[in-house]
């Protein structure tokens, strides 16, 4: 089993009280398989997204990665998972503006198991990236960057790709694109894709998917 | 391996601002480099003072001289060491050698107290007696110097190299000096041991004829003398240094502030937070040596620079003599290095205790930096106060120069602590006043820049008040000196004769031709514990119609003429605590009341003036050889050839009263320019934060720029807004920093220079240079504000757009 989520439960507290944003959600998620998690805004799914790849803490329950529970992990035992297991893709991309595309490519993989130039060199010419290898982030359109941030999350070959809203600034064209692709580099990997969406249109290209509503899962398909 | 990738990622940061990179270094370099080129220079002189202390000199022991200022002979000698006296004599004189003028020291090697085969902290010192300098020929010590004055000289015994014996100086067996200086038999001293024999026998029953001299300590004296000048030195490396800080306090927090996204993605990329916040110190510590490498070169280049006029100083205001070019010495490089490193982790600190604290879901917009939240404006308010508040307790409770320093620092930060709250009061008002939405906005706008800019404003705060409270003191110090200088060489020639049969001619010579011939003498003593001097001082109008008293009681000049009372300096007064009414011990002639004190500006030494009989009594030995001399200003230029003609006179023997005044402001001026050259510097450093923050934040004005911007006004427009704001921030600082710098300058006269140098000073006004100071102010903020205004007037609209795509 690649990830496991069960029970998880998250709160935050407010100034009317502590705020109940998810609640006890389960699920599982195969090597290879892939997976879209809908819902309206602040029904919880970039949360529930941001517990997987250990960037914040859940209340309850337990996420396990690849046998691996989240649960007792402190800051450096997470990091380390985000190193070696996940890819992560933002909807705001967040590329490193003093790094250019190449450099960008390379930083997952050189910040975890170690650069693959091959790998880094096939991902760029796939990506359709290679005439952009010297420019810097602000000098790219969105797609050419969300691209890149795609290239930047498989690049260290991560078992789990998460991507949170990878298509929410892209027009539908280049959305469509990027969709593609994403879709295609992470099952040539062999990982594993969740997705946070609110695009039908991506959703319904995803084998799996969980409707969140209210911070429970609401419907499965 | 997760260390070298994050390295290079925020070094990266740097490669694509290099502009920001060389600022960075720019303020850590120059606050390291005045710090350091300070400290470079008080521990020069402190080296010097040392040296000097080394220095072989028969004044640094008490010694027996005769009553009448003859010589003393070798019966004297024989009977001091019979009745148990450790004494040593000496035999001393100048003689010419090879057109040079040198000071025979005669000793006798084997009674002497001074240390031989010591070494000095240079490595040099005086090499151990050996038969060679008792026998035959003898020898000479002399330093390196002398002995390359004296290669091809000829009458002297062979030579042998002794740091520790002065310049021009030769020391010799007394022998030796005998047969130089064609002195047989004679002694002019008889130096005593540090530690003499319990049963000896008293010196009264010795002999009536002798007269005990104390021990001379010119380098102990110097040595701490100078420590208030080397504080007040230090104090302003220091305010240069905190006002460097504030530049890599403001570069450091916008570069973290401009990384924040790309701290988060590397967060999410798998770097821990500890890994983040070493890589971020590590990135601060090679920036931190790199710019204090620079700042120790710099601190070189400044000590060299600044060091004749600190010497000048201290030869002006102390009689310290310090000499020599600062060198590169590895304790240099380490605590250069140090500094900056400790400056750039103070500096930085805040901003790491923030990234270390930083979730990895915190907004990655880069928030204005150094954005004061209301419960830090409100602790930072409290903390200007609580430090006004200890300020005012210390000026009222306290004593000593440390606490006047403490007194000043502590007002001088809660000035600029208040700053910020004092410009939300009345940006306030403006606010309140504005009738138009642009104007409202304006004001608005700028309280909102203020959070941004308060660094930067606080040290130009400082750097404003220093120099309007450094230029008064100086301004005050430079009329009162004036003034004084016109009070007390009030005669029109002075004169110095060279021996007893050319002061009987030169006073026959000017009878009838000088309306007054006032005779003048000095002789050291130790007055009430202090080591100074004794002036004699004729009864006359000139006197008593222009000295320069602070105060006096009725008939002063009465009872001084006839020898019933003297006058002392303020020195005097300040440091033994004597008033007007007090005794004061005199040798010979016992305690005599004080009747006046009178200001003596520039003077080092403590003094006492008697009248000319009363002198007479207390060294008679010391001739009449200096005489002020009064003509009628048309007789002066006539009077000074005619005497030079007469008499062969030197230049320097016959001065006339605007020459002394002359020098006397050279030295002056000369004096200051160490305090004027830290003042243009400290406030070049604080240009720089402003130039700065401006530039800096220019960047990241845009989110609040824009919607100005698309509601009508033009790019340009806003251009000539930030200018005005920034014309305006910087009037308004300049306006608060003349009260803070006035009330500086009054405790610089009234606390620091009364501890420091013993004399108070009038307090005067220079309106003109303070407008000049603000004008100057308004350029500097003006220059600094005009790249970023630039910039914005040019900046592309499609830039402005992203601000409303959130593309930012």
């Amino acid at each position: 089993m690649l990830l496991q989520v069960e029970n998880v439960a998250k709160t935050y507290p407010t100034s009317d009280g502590p705020l109940a944003v998810l609640r006890g959600v389960s699920f599982q998620l195969q090597r290879g398989e892939t997976l879209a998690l809908t819902g309206e805004s602040g029904s919880g799914k970039s949360t529930l997204l941001h517990l997987i790849a250990g960037l914040d803490a859940f209340d309850e329950g337990e996420i396990t990665i690849d046998g691996k529970a989240l649960s007792g992990m402190n800051d450096k035992e997470r990091a380390q998972i985000r190193r070696e297991c996940i890819g992560l893709v933002f909807q705001q991309f967040n590329l490193v503006p003093s790094l250019n595309v190449r450099d960008n490519l390379r930083l997952a993989a050189r910040l975890g198991r170690g650069e693959e130039a091959s790998w880094t060199a096939e991902l760029a010419e796939r990506l359709g990236l290679e005439p952009f290898l010297n420019r810097y982030p602000e000098q790219l359109s969105g797609g050419q960057q969300q691209r890149v941030a795609i290239g930047r999350a498989l690049a260290a070959k991560p078992i789990l790709v998460l991507a949170d809203e990878p298509t929410g600034n892209l027009d539908e064209e280049t959305a469509a694109d990027v969709i593609g692709l994403l879709c295609e580099l992470t099952a040539d990997a062999g990982a594993g894709l969740l997705t946070v969406t609110h695009s039908e249109r991506f959703a319904s290209t995803m084998q799996r998917r969980l409707h969140l509503a209210a911070g429970q899962i609401a419907a499965a398909s | 391996m997760t260390f070298w990738p994050a390295l290079t990622v925020l070094f990266s940061h740097w490669r694509r601002r290099p502009g920001q990179l060389a600022t960075l270094l720019l303020g850590l370099s120059l606050a390291t480099g005045l710090w350091t080129g300070v400290q470079a220079i008080n521990a020069e002189a402190k080296n010097s003072y040392a040296a000097s202390a080394e220095q072989i000199a028969p004044e640094q022991f008490a010694s027996l001289v005769s009553q009448d200022g003859k010589p003393l002979s070798i019966a004297d000698f024989v009977a001091l060491r019979q009745g148990g006296w450790r004494v040593s004599p000496v035999l001393r004189g100048q003689l010419e050698v090879g057109g040079r003028s040198l000071d025979i020291i005669g000793i006798e090697p084997l009674t002497t107290p001074f240390s031989f085969g010591a070494t000095d902290q240079r490595g040099g010192g005086t090499p151990a007696i050996n038969l060679d300098f008792l026998s035959g020929a003898g020898q000479a010590l002399v330093n390196s110097t002398t002995a390359e004055r004296l290669v091809d000289a000829e009458g002297l015994p062979p030579l042998v190299i002794a740091p520790s014996v002065p310049s021009d100086t030769v020391l010799v067996d007394i022998s030796i000096a005998e047969q130089l200086l064609e002195r047989s038999g004679e002694i002019d001293r008889l130096m005593l041991a540090a530690e003499q024999p319990l049963l000896r026998v008293p010196l009264t029953e010795i002999s009536q004829s002798l007269r005990l001299i104390e021990p001379r300590e010119p380098a102990a004296d110097a040595a701490q003398l100078t420590d208030s000048f080397h504080l007040s030195l230090t104090a302003f490396g220091f305010l240069s240094f905190a006002v460097g800080l504030f530049i890599v306090h403001a570069s450091v927090g916008l570069a973290f502030e401009q990384r924040r996204a790309t701290f988060r993605t590397l967060r999410t990329l798998g770097l821990s937070a500890r890994g983040l916040t070493g890589a971020l110190a590590v990135e601060l510590l090679v920036l931190a040596l790199v710019a204090g490498g620079f700042g120790v070169v710099l601190g070189y280049v400044i000590a060299a620079f600044l060091l004749p006029d600190v010497a000048a100083t201290l030869r002006g205001l102390y009689g310290a003599d310090i000499s020599g070019q600062p060198a590169l010495r590895p304790e240099w490089w380490a605590r250069g290095l140090a500094i900056a490193l400790i400056g750039t982790f103070v500096a930085a600190a805040g901003s790491l205790w923030n990234i270390m604290r930083l979730p990895v879901l915190a907004s990655a917009q880069p928030r204005a930096w150094a954005m004061q939240t209301v419960g830090s404006a409100r602790a930072q308010t409290a903390l200007a106060v609580s430090g006004l508040v200890l300020s005012a307790l210390l000026l009222a409770f306290g004593s000593g120069l440390p606490s006047a320093f403490a007194t000043l620092a502590l007002f001088l930060i809660g000035c600029a602590l208040l700053l910020p709250f004092v410009f939300r009061l009345v940006l306030k008002f403006g606010e309140a006043q504005a009738r138009s939405a642009l104007a409202q906005w304006f004001w608005a706008d700028m309280r909102q820049q203020i959070r941004g800019l308060s660094l930067a404003l606080m040290a130009l705060l400082l750097a404003l008040a220093a120099n309007v409270g450094v230029s008064t003191m100086v301004g005050s110090f430079r009329t009162t000196f004036t003034g004084w200088l016109d009070q007390r060489l009030v005669a029109e020639i002075y004169l110095r004769v060279e021996s007893d049969e050319q002061r009987r001619a030169v006073l026959q010579w000017l009878d009838g031709r000088a309306d007054a011939v006032l005779p003048i003498a000095r002789t050291d003593a130790t007055l009430a514990g202090h080591p100074g001097e004794i002036f004699a001082m004729a009864n006359h109008p000139t006197y008593r119609e222009k000295w320069p008293l602070l105060s006096a009681r009725d008939d002063h000049w009465d009872d001084l003429a006839s020898g019933r009372s003297v006058l002392i300096n303020e020195q005097l007064s300040l440091r033994a605590g004597l008033g007007l009414g007090d005794a004061i011990m005199l040798p010979r002639v016992g305690e005599l009341p004080i009747t006046a004190i009178y200001s003596d500006y520039g003077n080092p030494a403590v003094q006492v003036i008697v009248g000319l009989d009363t002198f007479s009594r207390i060294a008679p030995e010391t001739p009449f050889r200096q005489f002020a001399l009064r003509v009628p200003p048309d007789r002066v230029s006539a009077t000074i050839a005619e005497l030079r003609a007469h008499f062969g006179l030197s230049a320097e023997a016959v001065i006339d009263q605007s020459g002394i005044k002359q020098f006397s402001l050279r030295v002056f001026d000369r004096t200051f320019l160490v305090t004027d050259a830290l003042n243009v510097l400290t406030f070049a450093v604080a240009g720089l934060a402003i130039f700065t923050s401006l530039l800096t934040l220019g960047g990241m004005r845009l989110p609040q720029l824009a919607p100005v911007w698309a509601l009508g006004l033009t790019r340009s427009q806003l251009a000539w807004l930030e200018l005005a704001r920034a014309l305006l921030l910087a009037v308004l600082t300049a306006i608060l920093a003349i009260p803070v710098g006035l009330v500086l300058a009054w405790m610089l006269l009234a606390l620091v220079n009364v501890e420091a140098f013993g004399w108070r000073l009038p307090m005067l006004l220079f309106p003109l240079d303070y407008l000049r100071l603000g004008a100057l102010a308004l350029v500097a903020a003006g220059i600094a504000a005009a790249i970023p205004a630039w910039r914005l007037s040019r900046i592309a609209p499609a830039d402005l757009v992203k601000v409303f795509a959130h593309e930012r």
